[in-house]
């Protein structure tokens, strides 16, 4: 262990009951305050229980024993029962705070990654503008991005929100922060050990159905109640060595040759933008109209006007409209939902979405409930190729997360 | 104490010979007060805790005031330079008014001077009345043409700061709790009125008036 | 001179012309003209069993939605996958939602947030001090009723309206904002046929009806107590019902107007909350906690209150330390208006965290001085196990642990870990399933023979107890465990490797459903079949038990009782020696009996 906890008192185990394994900087320090309470408890509670036990058995209501008379107060006895606990809990609330100034001044050179919560996904830049490429998928068929960060250093992270509020919670880390939709809040964080690969029985790392490597990553969650899919709004945090963490940052940053616009486009329909939550392609009614055969379609707005989508250039405008002005047109039978995406969408990604709703005729394989299997080549540890059709088997029954679950504590 | 052992239920009649007397003196506490002093003690405390209620109310609203001032000094200057000062002066002073004549009436009620305590509850009634016909003839309605409305319904075209919307909910919703609460004040004087008009206040009985009375200032202060 | 009055003469068997002298429950004529006169009754009795049955009804509601949540939590995905999974498990679940859930979490969602609105607003704080506390104040301080008997009905109307709210949002789908109602999410989730709108109007309705019951109290303790009976000659009970009532009219304006605020941002957009046109979502949470952290301690006081009872009853002794219990109780009320800040801890600076941190351990020393002077209360008593003392055992213990709990999520660095997770569920449902509720059903045990006049069947009721003891802590032990290990709260689904805590914790809840059944045919079967219950069959020295009869008359008194000895004054006024079981017999006071 890198770091020590003075109060398990030897216990590790009753340690390991409560907790996964830690893996930051600033945890020690949690659980040792933590341990250091749940031993004034059950010093407390066993004193406590222990007496009344004592006393129920010792003075059980016995036919012909009358009552013995006692003192029915006393007060140095009672003075020292009110200021005993006082005294107990100086400490703890010193110790508490301290931890908590730790857990919140970040240090002056630290890795920067800005993080935006949105229902129902969490999206991150890195300092360099680069953004997780590689996705897990989840229980539903929600898609759960791996963020990386380096070992050994000092990382900060600055969150927002683009609807209510959310919270960015690390359990292997021992911290969470709210998310909230009017401001930027901040946490940071010290990972200790780069994480270890997922091992076979032969020895050698696994991989995903999607051909990624395995990692025992750990868990991110939402914690702050925001609607359907609160429970699946999730995110992975894998720690790399640092010097594996920079050249994977800077890889991340480069647009990926390989990936046809279509694929592009699918890969911000689903990851980046996350136009999957309201635009299915199955056909599928959601909070905004479905791309499953948009081409071709005649759509009416409120204001009453129709459009044909048969023509390039209407057909393109009328999008970029829809993605940077949403409110200017509204298909009926929709309410004015969309946010808007000016300044956060690049032209060439317009394009690439524009050539991914024109193949959405008949749903790809990421939409549909049983896709058939396909082979995908095998990337580079750490980062999927964004374009590339995830392979998937068809989900058996009762085992929903496709991923091997690593051990509980995220650790060896 | 021998003097509770009476289950005769409030108002009921009190035997022949004091069917004459008028109601605030035949008038019995209920059943579990040990008498009149005793009940009209009660009722004050109620009526006392009632208000500090009130005032935590209205103190919520005033915190989230002060806090969106606060944020948005400039909405909330734009905001209040649309208040006409005058009609406001106006309201202020017709309410204070009636907090004198309110007090006039509890004093009437004490000594026995019906008449009097009739005058005041009406008078109070018609201050209430002039303070609502002022919020709604020259505020209100000036307001709702202007397009100055809450929230969403705000729809003024002069507007300089995006947050004026708010300050204009937090007036209305203020404003109108307000108002709200001078309505239910008249309510209570037609009701005070009613009853006085049958004898049955006087120096004994005049817990509701004082009750209402109360109700009054703190209405008139907020 | 507090006098015995017998139930025999006065009790349901016989009818006397003079109609005040009759038992409280006595029929009026026609089932009709009952019925009238139930609804329309200033009877602080009647008025307290209508919110008794109202109350455990929706308890009753509350708790199946309860086991419909740790149903779906018996697997990682049931929601989701229920239509598509073969398990028996998906079947049932979908059998209970039905079409729901197609429409994935969201009606688990829903059932989630009904249970948490419906145990809070509609179950644990009216439930002591409007049912027990209705019935019990007046006969404790010796009145004939509260101080104003037609606001205290004008309350159980104003309950019965807030329900009706609460029942018509459910009735077009419910709500999913949690019970909490954090904006912004509040205000921009689904609202269909106003269901959000509804339910927010529930919560404020009932505000009122807490406001008005608590004010009456507070206005009868001060002004209506027997002659002789001083403030600390009054038993614990009203202490505690007297701090709540105060936290009820102090704290629930605030909410009253949040909530207000709340119904005015969904209907016109104010933005006072809304971040989007500049609002502050978080200041919401400000306001609802400043309501809802005292609001923690209305719900906790009245459990207190009656443990003071049991224990006290029970075990033949005077509450060790009387007057550090009943200040204890005044310091709870008192600082529970400045720690709300606790619970945005992730949300907030480091000054005001500091100082909330700081004041939440303040705040917790008062409850360790309760639990420790009833723990010393049993020494050298004369301890019975039955029902009512086994509850109050339990509620030592349970409460402890809830308590206990509260200390690391007061200590700033280990709330950031735990904040939101089902560590919270389980410190919740400690202090308000472990300490109110069963402090509670404990009460409505050892009440039970005083407002019905029947005995109920002592095995039944302690092998409900096992159930319920054992159930309870099956249930919330392991969540405390997976809470710290990581699992957030409000999860519709959850990563496989909690399913193991969450198995447990749903066959504990089994345990619990088993319990209560239990406790219900008891109940029913005591209403039926129930032996005649004496006037006084615990000994004890409170007025409900020394003056009136079982169950109390109208007027509740035949005389008015004069108070000549303490609440608890077992040393000096000497119960009779019965064997265990034997129902005890009028308290008769040796002629020599004084004030203590
Ligand atoms: C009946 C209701 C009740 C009661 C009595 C309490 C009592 C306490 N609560 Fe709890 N609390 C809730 C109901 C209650 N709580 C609810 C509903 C929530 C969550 C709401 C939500 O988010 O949905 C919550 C959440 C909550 C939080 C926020 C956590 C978070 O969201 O991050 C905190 C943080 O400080 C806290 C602390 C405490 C403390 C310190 C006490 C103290 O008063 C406890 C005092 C008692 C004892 C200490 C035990 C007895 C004493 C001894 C056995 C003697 C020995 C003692 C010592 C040595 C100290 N509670
Ligand atoms: C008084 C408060 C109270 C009580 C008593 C309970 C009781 C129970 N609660 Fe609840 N709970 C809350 C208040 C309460 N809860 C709150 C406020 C929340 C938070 C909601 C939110 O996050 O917004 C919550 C959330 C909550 C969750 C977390 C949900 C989530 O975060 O996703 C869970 C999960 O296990 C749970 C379970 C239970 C269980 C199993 C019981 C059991 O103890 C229930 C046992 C009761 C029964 C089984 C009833 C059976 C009755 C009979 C059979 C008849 C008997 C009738 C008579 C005696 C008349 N509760
Ligand atoms: Cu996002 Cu919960
Ligand atoms: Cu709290």
């Amino acid at each position: 262990m890198t770091h020590s906890l003075t109060f398990t008192l030897g216990q590790q185990w009753l340690h390991d009951m409560w907790f996964t394994k830690a893996n930051s900087t600033q945890a020690a320090q949690t659980d040792d305050l933590f341990m250091f309470i749940l031993w004034i408890c059950i010093f407390s509670f066993v004193l406590l229980m222990g007496a009344m036990f004592y006393f129920v058995a010792r003075y059980r209501r016995r036919p012909g024993v009358p009552t013995i008379r006692s003192a029915s107060h006393n007060t140095p006895l009672e003075l020292a029962w009110s200021v005993g606990p006082l005294l107990i809990l100086v400490p703890v609330f010193f110790w508490g705070f301290h931890g908590y100034i730790g857990k919140q001044a970040a240090p002056a050179n630290a890795e920067l990654i800005r993080i935006t919560g949105e229902k129902w996904q969490w999206s991150a830049v890195y300092s360099n503008g680069a953004s997780p490429r590689e996705y897990v998928r989840g229980t539903t068929d929600s898609e759960i991005p791996v963020l990386i960060v380096p070992a050994g250093r000092p990382v900060k992270l600055m969150l927002t929100s683009k609807d209510v509020i959310h919270a960015f919670f690390i359990p292997d880390f021992r911290t969470k922060i709210d998310v909230d939709p009017n401001r930027y809040t901040s946490m940071w964080f010290q990972p200790l050990k780069a994480s270890p690969p997922v091992l076979g029985p032969d020895g050698k790392q696994l991989k995903d159905d999607r051909g990624n490597w395995l990692f025992h990553d750990h868990h991110v969650f939402c914690a702050e109640y925001c609607g359907d899919n609160h429970s699946e709004m999730a995110a992975y945090i894998r720690v790399l060595e640092a010097s594996e963490f920079d050249k994977m940052k800077e890889m991340l940053a480069l647009p990926d040759p390989n990936s046809t616009p279509e694929q592009l486009g699918e890969f911000y329909w689903g990851k980046k933008f996350g136009c999957r939550s309201c635009h299915s392609i199955d056909g599928t009614k959601g909070t905004g109209p479905t791309w499953k055969d948009l081409w071709g379609r005649t759509e009416t707005f409120s204001d009453g006007s129709t459009l044909t989508f048969d023509d390039d250039v209407a057909f393109a405008n009328y999008v970029r409209e829809s993605v940077l002005t949403p409110q200017a047109k509204i298909v009926n039978g929709f309410g004015p939902q969309m946010n808007s995406y000016q300044g956060q969408i690049k032209e060439a990604e317009i394009q690439a979405i524009l050539a991914f709703m024109k193949s959405a005729k008949v749903a790809p394989a990421m939409a549909a409930k049983n896709p058939p299997a396909s082979a995908g080549a095998a990337p580079p540890a750490g980062g999927a190729k964004p374009g590339e059709k995830p392979a998937e088997k068809p989900a058996a029954p009762g085992t929903p997360p496709n991923r091997p679950v690593p051990p509980p504590g995220g650790g060896k | 104490m021998a003097t509770i052992s009476t289950h005769q239920s409030q108002g009921g009649p009190g035997g022949p010979s004091l069917e004459s007397l008028p109601y605030h003196l035949r008038y019995r506490a209920a059943a579990h007060f040990v008498d009149r002093e005793h009940e009209f003690d009660a009722v004050k405390m109620g009526i006392w805790l009632f208000l500090a209620t009130e005032v935590l109310l209205f103190s919520g609203m005033f915190c989230a005031y002060a806090i969106m001032r606060m944020l948005y000094p400039e909405a909330f200057v734009n905001g209040s330079s649309h208040l006409d000062t005058r009609w406001g002066l106006l309201n202020t002073v017709v309410l204070l008014v009636s907090s004198w004549t309110v007090a006039s009436a509890v004093r009437s009620a004490q000594v026995g001077n019906i008449r009097a305590l009739k005058t005041h509850i009406a008078l109070t009634f018609l201050a209430g009345l002039a303070f609502i016909t002022i919020k709604f003839v020259f505020e209100y309605s000036v307001k709702y043409s202007q397009g100055l409305m809450p929230g969403r319904f705000f729809s003024n075209p002069y507007a300089v700061d995006p947050h004026e919307p708010m300050w204009w909910s937090i007036y209305w919703i203020a404003t109108g709790i307000h108002a709200t609460h001078v309505l239910v004040g008249m309510g209570l004087f037609t009701w005070l009125y009613i009853r006085a008009s049958k004898l049955h206040f006087g120096p004994g009985h005049y817990n509701a008036v004082e009750g209402v009375g109360l109700y009054w200032h703190i209405v008139d202060i907020v | 001179m507090a006098s015995f009055t017998g139930s025999r003469e006065h009790g349901l068997t016989h009818a006397h012309d003079e109609h005040h002298d009759v038992s409280y429950l006595h029929p009026k004529g026609s089932i009709l003209a009952t019925i009238w006169d139930w609804m329309t009754t200033i009877d602080h009795k009647k008025i307290g069993v209508m919110y008794l049955v109202a109350i455990l009804f929706m308890f009753f509601l509350g708790g199946v939605a309860a086991l419909i949540v740790r149903l779906e939590l018996l697997s990682p995905t049931a929601v989701t996958h229920a239509g598509t999974q073969a398990t028996l498990h998906g079947q049932i679940l979908q059998g209970i939602l039905g079409e729901g859930l197609n429409k994935g979490n969201e009606a688990y969602n829903r059932v989630m947030t009904l249970h948490g609105i419906i145990m809070v607003f509609l179950v644990i704080v009216p439930s002591v001090p409007a049912s027990l506390g209705n019935f019990l104040l007046p006969l404790m301080v010796g009145a004939k009723d509260v101080a104003f008997p037609r606001l205290n009905l004008l309350s159980w109307y104003i309950y019965l309206f807030g329900s009706f709210f609460a029942i018509a949002s459910l009735i077009m789908g419910g709500v999913d904002t949690g019970w909490t109602f954090y904006t912004p999410y509040s205000t921009t989730t689904g609202n269909e046929h106003g269901r959000v709108v509804w339910m927010v109007t529930a919560a404020f309705v009932l505000g009122f009806s807490s406001i008005f019951t608590g004010l009456n109290f507070v206005v009868t303790v001060h002004k209506l107590r027997a002659p002789g009976m001083g403030w600390f000659d009054m038993p614990l009970f009203v202490w505690g019902i007297y701090g709540a009532a105060i936290i009820q009219v102090l704290a629930t304006p605030v909410i009253g107007i949040t909530l207000l605020l709340l119904i005015f941002e969904r209907l016109f957009n104010q933005g006072i909350f809304d971040p989007r046109i500049g609002g502050d979502p978080v200041l919401f949470q400000h306001f609802f906690w400043f309501y809802s952290h005292p609001v923690v301690y209305v719900m906790i006081l009245p459990g207190m209150a009656i443990i003071n009872e049991l224990i006290a009853v029970h075990s033949r002794k005077k509450i060790f330390g009387y007057r550090a219990v009943a200040f204890s109780t005044l310091a709870i009320a008192g600082i529970s208006f400045i720690v709300w800040g606790h619970h945005l801890f992730t949300a907030e600076g480091e000054v005001a965290a500091a100082v909330f941190s700081a004041l939440t351990f303040l705040v917790a020393i008062p409850s360790a001085v309760k639990v420790i002077n009833w723990i010393a209360t049993l020494y050298k008593g004369s301890i019975s196990l039955n029902t009512p003392m086994l509850y109050a055992l339990a509620f030592l213990f349970l409460f402890s642990i809830g308590g206990l709990t509260g200390i690391f999520l007061g200590a700033l660095s280990v709330d950031l870990h735990l904040h939101d997770t089902y560590f919270i569920v389980a410190h919740f449902h400690y202090v308000m399933m472990g300490g109110t509720i069963i402090a509670f059903i404990g009460g409505i045990h050892h009440w039970w023979p005083k407002m019905f006049g029947k005995m109920y069947n002592e095995w039944a009721g302690r092998i409900g107890w096992f159930f319920v003891f054992v159930g309870f802590n099956t249930t919330f032990i392991p969540q405390f465990l997976m809470g710290a290990r990581g699992m957030p709260r409000r999860y519709a689904t959850y990563v496989p490797e909690f399913q193991i805590y969450h198995v447990i914790s749903t066959v504990g809840s089994w345990m619990l459903a088993i319990g209560f059944l239990i406790h219900l045919i008891t109940f029913m079967h005591s209403l039926v079949a129930g032996k005649r219950a004496p006037a006084n069959p615990w000994g004890g020295l409170t007025l409900e038990w020394t003056d009136a009869a079982s169950p109390p008359i109208e007027h509740n008194f035949h005389h008015e009782p004069v108070v000549t000895h303490g609440p608890y004054d077992y040393d000096d006024v000497l119960p009779p020696q019965t064997a265990p079981g034997e129902y005890i017999l009028p308290v008769p006071l040796p002629a020599g009996a004084k004030a203590h």
